[in-house]
């Protein structure tokens, strides 16, 4: 192999290796995540690249060493005496052939495993790194411009050197250059998106690239797979497994256009590549890349301003025009004009107080004792009670200050969008800020008890009135519209003082007090018409034994006088009958003995005991049997 | 031969927006921009939005500040009060960069660095101005005792005369964010709190139990009341009864002995009533005629 060949795969690692850092430092002023993914990729084309470079010095090794053994051949005379083993006359194709065998293997499982590390590495960079973050840099810019410059033309040179020569060995070089090259391009292009505006794509490309980078890893652990069970054919000229093809096609977009052309020819069964809609295609491609990018350069003079949207337009830098409202908007391609459009009609928000759990949305009911938030802030409050806690023991460090819990969601609009894109970096952040300094003020004097109740309707109109003025101050060009104080309560506490469950004892003793009282309210109601009707009955029963006294006496009055009458006409009959009638009304019922008068002095003794019933006397007893008492 | 008109136009554009990148600049409403030329300043800041030439790097370079107001947060600390109380508390700043020159200088345009800097600033004067006032000067029942606007005006004017001469940064709005106790504290207010929530759980009990017996002792009094004054009115009507009966009974005096006789037959149907054993001999009229006697009982 001639040596200039060898001088430009040793040209073609020397500048990768220089690609390589270039692109990893440039990466670094320029925050490109593409670059860095890129200097990857240029490494691994470095290793294929000093691979194939000793490769080829072992084959041009060997081929100076048949040529001189070939001279040997013709001048000797007999052959017999210098007859030696092929091993022992050909060294350099030994070693060439044990490298193949031997070397080459090893180092291209190393190549994978490089690759595969990459992969994974990056992929937990870019997960962990913040798509937007990062700055752009003109300087990086056209460092990448000219790497990737530099890097084409000495790419081109070798695979076309590679092609028209024959040259296998110097393909992966060129092939890896020419890749360098796209990527410092791609590298250039994602800078000059950053600098425009559009810093996504960085990490969007760097991600593509990425997965790239993992299939390319996979193919050379396939392609040393297959070179295992690969029928060994005498002469037949042995792949490069640890090239990979994936990297020449993109680095030779025109050797994917004749292996798309094949493809096509194949399956169509007749040369696609021969005609004129082809050719046609081919020859015009240059000019339909510049009316692509005349379009792309039109669409950037058009912006729609989507309803509920205000933008505002700036020529280099300067506002220029009035604020534009939906519709379509002309405007000049960046970097001359650019838009900035803004959702002045879109309500935002923000939260003061707590940090809302995705978790936790779903739950229906919520109650003081059970949080209900990722995080909830507890907001000092003036004491209005003079209580001192006997378990406060440092007198100094008593601070007659209440905790509550409170959570207020915040709305607000966009007013003045030149107020709100031009007066601060970050003006929601200056809004939230502002509105916790109105929330703590507003908190640090408020009544505990009224702001917790009937106070809540005021206190979130003057928390709106005040995050307002202090927005209006700060030239903010936003419109509070909803201050929200959803929930305001004491907190928690801890697991020894739980004030929460403290606050609802309080209501459960206020319901306990109207108990008490609805019940003694119960008893008077009950005892008062009792007592009034009993008096009632009391006036009654004495009216009623008045007029019966009265009635009889009237009538025993009236029954005198006839009774008297009836006397004097005959008093002593009057008398007998009135004495018998009399005696035998009432000595009827009366049990009577009569004694009756004998010639004995006889002494009678009379019982006069009540006559115990006679049934319970006649009761019988049956006599006891002789068997059952023997028992 | 092959047109290639489409790629030296592209070419062109390349090299038009290369050179764009390389001697051109932009500033932005929002933005300030400090040129130096080999290192040194070069011109006054570019303030005014627009474009303006300058020579690629290493030449001249450029940097481009954001020149609205940037608000920064960092640190809730704990502070300590004239009346020794410890507070915890998180300050607010709002600034700009005011001298674009002397920002570059100090901190060769590294935001975080100005910020870093900055906190240093802000923790010393909040602390220092935070030691000069009460507690109670932050936290108070009544709104015109507490004093936030003099506290963070106080801070401000601590803060502004460093930064805008060392830093080229410009105050503008100084704000206590955050407000709250250590957690040592937070404990014993939690404390507080149960006790004086138990002291109203305890007043309330009371107030319903003295509540409860006051309207009981009432509807009782009433009730007595009610009662003895109707037992009064009993008495009344019975004693009326009394005297009317009286009246009635004068008609006896025209015959005392019959009066008598009638009275004591009431008696003896009252007395035999009930559960009345009589013993009776002969001589007790009816049963005198059992010897023969047919005498009137009342001549007896």
């Amino acid at each position: 192999m001639h040596r200039s060949f060898q001088r430009t795969g040793l040209i073609n690692w020397i500048a990768l290796l220089g690609l390589a850092a270039g692109l990893e430092v440039v990466s670094r002023l320029g925050s490109s995540a593409t670059a860095e993914v890129g200097a990857a990729f240029v490494l691994i084309g470095l290793l294929t690249a000093v691979i194939s470079w000793f490769q080829m010095r072992l084959e041009s090794a060997e081929e100076a060493e048949r040529l001189e053994m070939d001279d040997l051949a013709r001048s000797r005379s007999a052959a017999a005496l210098f007859d030696t083993s092929a091993a022992e006359a050909f060294p350099a194709r030994k070693a060439r052939i044990q490298f193949e065998k031997w070397i080459i293997p090893a180092l291209t499982l190393g190549l994978f495993a490089v690759e595969a590390l990459a992969a994974y590495y990056f992929y937990r960079t870019l997960k962990e790194k913040d798509p937007v973050t990062g700055g752009s840099s003109t300087l990086a810019m056209a460092m990448f411009a000219a790497m990737s410059l530099v890097a084409f033309l000495l790419g081109k040179f070798s695979s076309r050197l590679a092609q028209l020569e024959g040259i296998r060995l110097l393909r992966p070089g060129g092939s890896a250059l020419m890749l360098g090259a796209l990527l410092a391009f791609l590298a250039a292009t994602t800078e000059s998106l950053q600098w425009f505006g559009f810093p996504k794509y960085d990490a969007q490309v760097a991600w593509v690239l990425t997965g790239l980078l993992a299939i390319v890893g996979l193919e050379t652990l396939l392609a040393l797979v297959f070179e295992a069970y690969r029928p060994r054919v005498q002469g037949k000229e042995v792949r490069l497994i640890y090239e990979s093809r994936l990297v020449g096609l993109l680095g030779q977009p025109t050797g994917l256009f004749a292996t798309a052309a094949q493809a096509l020819d194949y399956q169509f069964g007749f040369r696609v590549s021969d005609t004129w809609f082809y050719h046609f295609i081919e020859e015009k491609i240059g000019r339909f890349a510049l009316i692509w990018i005349a379009i792309l350069a039109l669409s950037d003079c058009f912006v729609f301003i989507e309803p509920g949207e205000q933008a505002l337009r700036e020529r280099f830098g300067r506002p220029s025009g009035a604020i534009l409202g939906a519709g379509i908007a002309f405007k000049l391609p960046r970097p001359i004009d650019q838009i900035h459009r803004f959702p002045t009609a879109e309500v935002q928000g923000f939260n003061v107080g707590f940090v809302p759990d995705e978790k936790l949305e779903g739950e229906r009911t919520l109650l003081w004792t059970k949080a209900h938030y990722k995080e909830e802030f507890n907001l000092l409050v003036a004491s209005r009670e003079q209580v001192s806690s006997t378990n406060v023991t440092d007198t100094e460090q008593s601070v007659p200050v209440n905790l509550l819990t409170v959570s207020i969601p915040i709305q607000f609009l966009i007013r003045n969008v030149q107020d709100w894109a031009y007066n601060h970096s970050e003006p929601k952040a200056m809004l939230e800020k502002i509105a916790n300094r109105e929330v703590v003020r507003y908190m640090a004097s408020v009544d505990l008890e009224k702001v917790m109740s009937f106070g809540r309707l005021e206190a979130s109109a003057d928390l709106r009135r005040n995050i307002q003025t202090q927005a209006d101050a700060a030239r903010l060009g936003v419109e509070v519209v909803f201050v929200g104080l959803q929930d305001i309560h004491p907190p928690i506490g801890s697991k020894e003082n739980q004030v929460a469950a403290a606050f609802e004892k309080v209501i459960g003793a206020e319901q306990d007090k109207e108990s008490r009282i609805l019940e003694a309210e119960g008893y008077a109601f009950e005892a008062l018409p009792t007592a009034q009707a009993n008096a009632a009955k009391t006036v009654n029963e004495a009216k009623a034994v008045s007029a019966q006294k009265v009635a009889e006496a009237a009538g025993r009055a009236a029954q005198f006088g006839h009774q008297l009458v009836a006397y004097r006409t005959a008093p002593s009959l009057f008398m007998a009958r009135n004495y018998m009638d009399a005696f035998s009304r009432s000595a009827a019922g009366a049990r009577k003995l009569v004694i009756l008068p004998t010639n004995t002095h006889d002494v009678i003794i009379f019982n006069l005991e009540d006559k115990v019933r006679q049934d319970l006397l006649d009761v019988t007893i049956d006599p006891v049997k002789k068997d059952e008492a023997k028992k | 031969m092959k047109n290639r008109t489409p790629s030296l136009v592209i070419g062109g554009l390349l090299l038009v927006i290369f050179l764009f990148l390389l001697f051109a600049f932009q500033v932005r409403t929002t933005e300030v921009a400090v040129v130096t030329t080999f290192g040194s300043l070069s011109g006054a800041p570019r303030t005014e939005p627009g474009l303006y030439l300058r020579l690629p790097y290493p030449i001249q370079n450029v940097y481009k500040f954001d020149k609205r107001l940037q608000n920064f947060e960092r640190k809730y600390e704990q502070s300590y009060t004239r009346d020794k109380k410890s507070p915890i508390l998180s300050v607010f700043v709002a600034w700009r960069i005011a001298d674009a020159e002397t920002f570059l200088k100090r901190f060769n345009g590294d935001l975080a660095r100005a910020e870093s800097s900055l906190e240093n600033v802000v923790r010393d004067a909040k602390n220092s101005v935070i030691g000069r006032h009460d507690f109670s000067e932050l936290i108070a029942p009544d709104p015109a005792l507490v004093k936030f606007d003099q506290i963070e005006n106080e801070m401000k004017t601590a803060m502004a005369e460093t930064t805008l001469k060392t830093y080229g940064i410009q105050i503008e709005l100084v704000g206590i964010k955050q407000l709250g106790l250590p957690e040592a504290l937070t404990a014993k207010v939690f404390d507080r709190m149960k006790t004086e929530r138990e002291r109203q759980v305890k007043k309330l009990t009371a107030e319903g139990t003295a509540e409860a017996v006051r309207i009981r002792s009432e509807a009782e009094l009433k009730r007595d009341t009610t009662l003895a004054e109707a037992r009064r009115q009993a008495l009344v009507l019975r004693g009326e009864a009394e005297a009317k009966a009286t009246e009635y009974y004068k008609v006896l005096n025209q015959d005392e002995s019959l009066a008598r006789f009638l009275i004591s037959l009431n008696g003896l149907e009252a007395t035999l009533k009930d559960r009345t054993t009589l013993i009776l001999d002969e001589k007790t009229a009816p049963l005198n005629l059992l010897r023969g006697d047919t005498a009137s009982p009342a001549t007896r």
